[in-house]
C-alpha cells in the first residue's frame, strides 16, 4: 500500500462523441478541474470537411497524500463533418499506437520505467435526442471494442424524462446486444462480499449505460451550494441520484472499478494486440521463407497453430519467471 | 378614328381621379364576399419538417395542432433520406384546413451525409414543377388545384449549446431561395437561460455570415408590424413539444414532468412555444403561402422557362408573346425532327446500297465457282470418255483376235473331220454352255487337231479333258500349240 501510495497511480481516459455532448464539463464535473482553459470552438462551416484529431491533456491531482496521474485523450471533430466515413481512423491508430508503444519498451532491455501510455478506458457519448444508437455511433464501437474498454454515456440527460430514459436505456443495450458490440462489463463481485456492496453492484449493472449531466457551475438550492444546471423549472443537482446516474459513474470509475480497468486493458486488451502483432511477425517471417522455396506451397493451418501454441506456451513461462523475478526482487529491496 | 382612340389609350395612362361618394354604395362588403368565399374555399397548408431522427418534430407538429397525428418513430438506420409527405383534413369553427406535413425522414443519421439535401431540394422543385405543369395546361382549374408547393420548412437545430452544426449549414444553404426557412431550436429544455441566449446569437451570426435567407416575418403591414418586429429579434424560436398532461396548480397543461420540475409547454418563460404559434398560425400563414408563390415559385419558374429557351425580351426590346416563342420553338422542333428523319432515311439508303453490293459479289463469286465446278466436271467426263474409247477400241482387237483364232481353229476341224470328237465336241459344247469362255474350248479343240489322237472312249468331256491335260505334258504338242 505504501509503495503503491507512493508511486502513485497513472490513468488514461479517453472521452468520445459528437462535439455538443458536454464531454469536456463532464470531465470538469468528474475531476474537478477545469482542463479546457483555452478551448477554441470551430465554427459551423469550418466543420464541414472536419478531421478528427488527438489531444492530449495531463493532470496530476493529489487527494489525501494519493497521488494520480490523469490524462485524458480528447478527440475534437468527431463526428462533425458531413462526410464521417471511417472519422473513427485516428481514434483507432492512436490507440495502436500506444499499444506499439508498450509492446516494444516491454521488449526493450531498460525496463524499469515504463511509461504507460495505453487508454485504459473509454467514455463513449451517446446523444439524448435520438431513438437509440445512430450509424456513426455504432461504427465507432465496433472499431474500438476489441481494442478499449468501452463504457457508453447518455450525455445530457436532463432532456429526458425518467420515463424516457428507461426507454432509452432499454432501446441501446438492445441495440448493443444487436450489433455484437463488447462494452465494459463490470466484473462479478465475489460471494463472500457483504450484501451491501452486492445491492451496490446490481444496481450499477442495472443502469448501464449510465444517464449522465455535467456541470462546471455552481447554484444555490434549498440553502446548500451544489453543482448543478439552474432552469426557470427547477434545478439539476449533478450530485443527486434521483437526478442522473453521475455519482455511479464517479464511484465506479474512480472509487471502485479503476484498478479493474487497467487490468483489463492489461490482460485482455493488450494480449490481443500483442497476440495479433506477433502473429503477423511470425506469419511474415514464414512468408520470407517460404519465397525462397520455388515451389509456391499454400499455407497450411495446423503448423501455424502449432507454433503459436509454442509460443503461447514460451510467452507464459517468461511470465511466470518474470514475476518470480520481480518477487525476489521486491524481497531483496525490502 | 381607330388609331386615335388606340393612343389615346395606350400612350397616355391618365391617373385615376378620386371621387368622394354620395350616399353608402356598399362595396364596401367585397373584403366580407372574399373571406366568406375563401373560408367555403378552405385552405391548404403544407410544412416541412427537417431534422434529425428523434429531435421531436412529429411531437411538435402534434402539440402546435392539438392533435395526434399518427406517425410511428423512425428509425436510425435508413439509407438515405426520403420525404414522406401525409396530408390531413383539419376543421375549426366552420374554417377548413388541408394540412399536409412533409417529414425529412433518416436526417442526420447516414455516416456521410453529403447527398443528405438532394431528396429534399428534389421533392420541393417537384412541387413547383406540378404546380407550373397545371399553370400551362390549356384547360386548367388552378383554383380547384390541391396546391402542394411547401409554404414553410420548420428546420430543427440540435441544441448543443455550441453552434450549427455542419449539416444544419449546408442544408440551409441549399434550401434558403427554394422555400421560406425558419430555424428552430428544438428539446430547449436541455439549454438553460444563459447558454441559450449565447446560443442564439452565435446561430444568428452564423446564418448571416454565410449568407443564408431565413424568413422574415413581414414589417410593412401595420396592423402586424410590430409584433413581427419582435418576433424577428426571438429567431430562432426555442420550442419544447409535448403532448402528455400534467397537473400545475389545479390546471391540467401540456408539460414535461421533470425530477427537477415541470417544464410548461406554454408558458413563455419556459419556452418560445407561445411565440412560434403565434407566428406560423394565428398571423403570417398567409403571408407565407403569398412568400411562396410570389419569391419562390417565381423563381423557380423563371429559372425553368430560361432553361427550355423562353426569353422575356428579344434583342430589339420587344416583349415577345408567350404564344410567339412557343411557334417558334414548334417550328424549330418540327424542323429539326424533320432533319433527323432525313439523316435516318439516308443513313437506311446507304445501308441498302452497301448490302445490295455485297449481295452482288457474293452472287458473282458463285456463279465463278459454278463455272469453275461445271468445267471441272466436263474435263472429268471427256477423261471418262478417252478411257472408255480406249477400253473399246481393246475389246474389239480382242474381239478380232478371238474371231482370228476361231476361224483358224474352224479351217483346222474342217482339216481333220474326226465324228467322235465332234459328238463328244456337240456334247461338250452342249454340256459346258454359255458360261464357257471361248478360250477354253477353243484350246480343247486345237488340242484335238494338233495332237495326234486316238479316239477316246470316254463318254462325257471330264476324262476328254483329263486325257488331254496328260498329252499337254507331251512336248511336242507344246510346240504345236505354241
Amino acid at each position: 500500500h505504501r509503495k503503491s501510495v507512493k508511486k502513485g497511480f497513472d490513468f488514461t481516459l479517453m472521452v468520445a462523441g459528437e462535439s455538443g455532448l458536454g464531454k469536456s464539463t463532464l470531465v470538469h464535473s468528474l475531476f474537478l478541474t477545469d482542463l479546457y482553459k483555452d478551448r477554441k470552438l470551430l465554427s459551423a462551416e469550418e466543420r464541414i470537411s472536419q478531421t478528427v484529431e488527438i489531444l492530449k491533456h495531463t493532470v496530476d491531482i493529489e487527494e489525501k497524500g494519493v497521488k494520480l496521474k490523469l490524462t485524458i485523450v480528447d478527440t475534437p471533430g468527431f463526428g462533425d463533418a458531413v462526410n464521417n466515413s471511417e472519422c473513427w481512423k485516428p481514434i483507432t491508430d492512436y490507440v495502436d499506437q500506444q499499444f506499439e508503444q508498450y509492446f516494444r519498451d516491454e521488449s526493450g532491455l531498460n525496463r524499469k520505467n515504463i511509461q504507460d501510455n495505453r487508454v485504459h478506458c473509454c467514455l463513449y457519448f451517446i446523444s439524448p435526442f435520438g431513438h437509440g444508437l445512430r450509424p456513426v455511433d455504432v461504427g465507432f464501437m465496433k472499431a474500438l471494442h476489441e481494442k478499449v474498454n468501452i463504457v457508453p454515456l447518455i450525455a445530457k440527460a436532463d432532456c429526458l424524462v425518467p420515463g424516457e430514459i428507461r426507454k432509452l436505456k432499454e432501446r441501446i443495450r438492445e441495440e448493443i446486444d444487436k450489433f455484437g458490440i463488447h462494452v465494459y462489463q463490470f466484473p462479478e463481485c465475489d460471494s463472500d462480499e457483504d450484501e451491501d456492496f452486492k445491492q451496490q453492484d446490481r444496481e450499477l449493472k442495472e443502469s448501464a449505460p449510465f444517464a449522465v449531466i455535467g456541470s462546471n457551475t455552481v447554484v444555490e438550492a434549498k440553502g446548500q451550494r451544489v453543482r448543478g444546471r439552474l432552469y426557470p423549472w427547477g434545478i439539476v443537482e449533478v450530485e443527486n441520484q434521483a437526478h442522473c446516474d453521475f455519482v455511479k459513474l464517479r464511484n465506479m470509475l474512480i472509487r471502485t472499478h479503476m484498478h479493474d480497468l487497467k487490468d483489463v486493458t492489461c490482460d485482455v486488451h493488450y494480449e490481443n494486440y500483442r497476440a495479433h502483432c506477433i502473429q503477423q511477425m511470425t506469419s511474415k517471417l514464414t512468408q520470407d521463407s517460404r519465397m525462397e522455396s520455388p515451389i509456391p506451397i499454400l499455407p497450411l493451418p495446423t503448423p501455424d497453430a502449432e507454433t503459436e501454441k509454442l509460443i503461447r506456451m514460451k510467452d507464459e513461462e517468461l511470465r511466470r519467471m518474470q514475476e518470480m523475478l520481480q518477487k525476489m526482487k521486491q524481497q531483496m529491496q525490502d | 378614328m381607330a388609331a386615335t382612340d388606340l393612343e389615346r389609350f395606350s400612350n397616355a395612362e391618365p391617373e385615376p381621379r378620386s371621387l368622394s361618394l354620395g350616399g353608402h354604395v356598399g362595396f364596401d362588403s367585397l373584403p366580407d364576399q372574399l373571406v366568406s368565399k375563401s373560408v367555403t374555399q378552405g385552405f391548404s397548408f403544407n410544412i416541412l419538417c427537417v431534422g434529425e431522427t428523434g429531435i421531436g418534430k412529429s411531437t411538435l407538429m402534434n402539440t402546435l395542432f392539438n392533435t395526434t397525428f399518427e406517425t410511428e418513430e423512425a428509425s436510425h438506420h435508413e439509407e438515405c433520406v426520403r420525404l414522406r409527405p401525409q396530408t390531413y383534413d383539419l376543421q375549426e369553427s366552420n374554417v377548413h384546413l388541408k394540412l399536409t406535413i412533409v417529414d425529412a425522414v433518416g436526417f442526420g443519421d447516414q455516416i456521410n451525409k453529403d447527398e443528405s439535401y438532394r431528396p429534399i431540394v428534389d421533392y420541393i422543385d417537384a412541387q413547383f414543377e406540378n404546380y407550373l405543369q397545371e399553370e400551362l395546361k390549356i384547360r386548367r382549374s388552378l383554383f380547384d388545384y390541391h396546391d402542394t408547393r411547401i409554404h414553410v420548412c420548420l428546420y430543427f437545430i440540435t441544441p448543443t449549446g455550441h453552434s450549427l452544426k455542419s449539416l444544419d449549414l449546408v442544408t440551409m444553404k441549399k434550401l434558403d431561395s427554394k422555400v421560406n426557412i425558419i430555424p428552430i431550436i428544438a428539446k430547449a429544455d436541455t439549454i438553460s437561460k444563459s447558454e441559450l441566449h449565447k446560443f442564439k446569437i452565435k446561430i444568428m451570426g452564423e446564418l448571416v455570415s454565410n449568407g443564408v435567407q431565413i424568413y422574415q416575418f413581414p414589417t410593412d403591414d401595420e396592423a402586424v408590424a410590430e409584433i413581427n418586429a419582435v418576433m424577428n429579434a426571438h429567431l430562432p424560436f426555442a420550442v419544447v413539444g409535448s403532448t402528455e398532461e400534467v397537473k400545475v396548480g389545479n390546471k391540467l397543461v401540456r408539460a414535461r414532468q421533470y425530477p427537477w420540475g415541470v417544464v410548461q409547454v406554454e408558458n413563455e418563460n419556459h419556452c418560445d412555444f407561445v411565440k412560434l404559434r403565434e407566428m406560423l398560425i394565428r398571423v403570417n400563414m398567409e403571408d407565407l403561402r403569398e412568400q411562396t408563390h410570389s419569391r419562390h415559385y417565381e423563381l423557380y419558374r423563371r429559372c425553368k422557362l430560361e432553361e427550355m429557351g423562353f426569353q422575356d425580351s428579344d434583342g430589339d426590346s420587344q416583349p415577345f408573346s408567350l404564344q410567339e416563342t412557343y411557334e417558334a420553338k414548334r417550328k424549330e422542333f418540327l424542323s429539326e425532327l424533320q432533319r433527323k428523319e432525313e439523316e435516318m432515311r439516308q443513313m437506311f439508303v446507304n445501308k441498302v446500297k452497301e448490302t445490295e453490293l455485297e449481295l452482288k459479289e457474293k452472287e458473282r463469286e458463285l456463279h465463278e465457282k459454278f463455272e469453275h465446278l461445271k468445267r471441272v466436271h466436263q474435263e472429268e467426263k471427256r477423261k471418262v470418255e478417252e478411257k472408255r474409247r480406249e477400253l473399246e477400241e481393246e475389246t474389239n482387237a480382242f474381239n478380232r483376235r478371238k474371231a482370228a483364232v476361231e476361224a483358224l481353229q474352224s479351217q483346222a476341224l474342217h482339216a481333220t473331220s474326226q465324228q467322235p470328237l465332234r459328238k463328244d465336241k456337240d456334247k461338250k459344247k452342249s454340256d459346258i454352255g454359255v458360261h464357257q469362255s471361248g478360250m477354253s474350248l477353243s484350246s480343247s479343240k486345237v488340242m484335238m487337231t494338233k495332237a495326234s489322237v486316238e479316239p477316246l472312249n470316254c463318254s462325257s468331256w471330264w476324262p476328254a479333258i483329263q486325257c488331254c491335260s496328260c498329252l499337254v505334258r507331251d512336248a511336242t504338242w507344246r510346240e504345236g500349240f505354241l
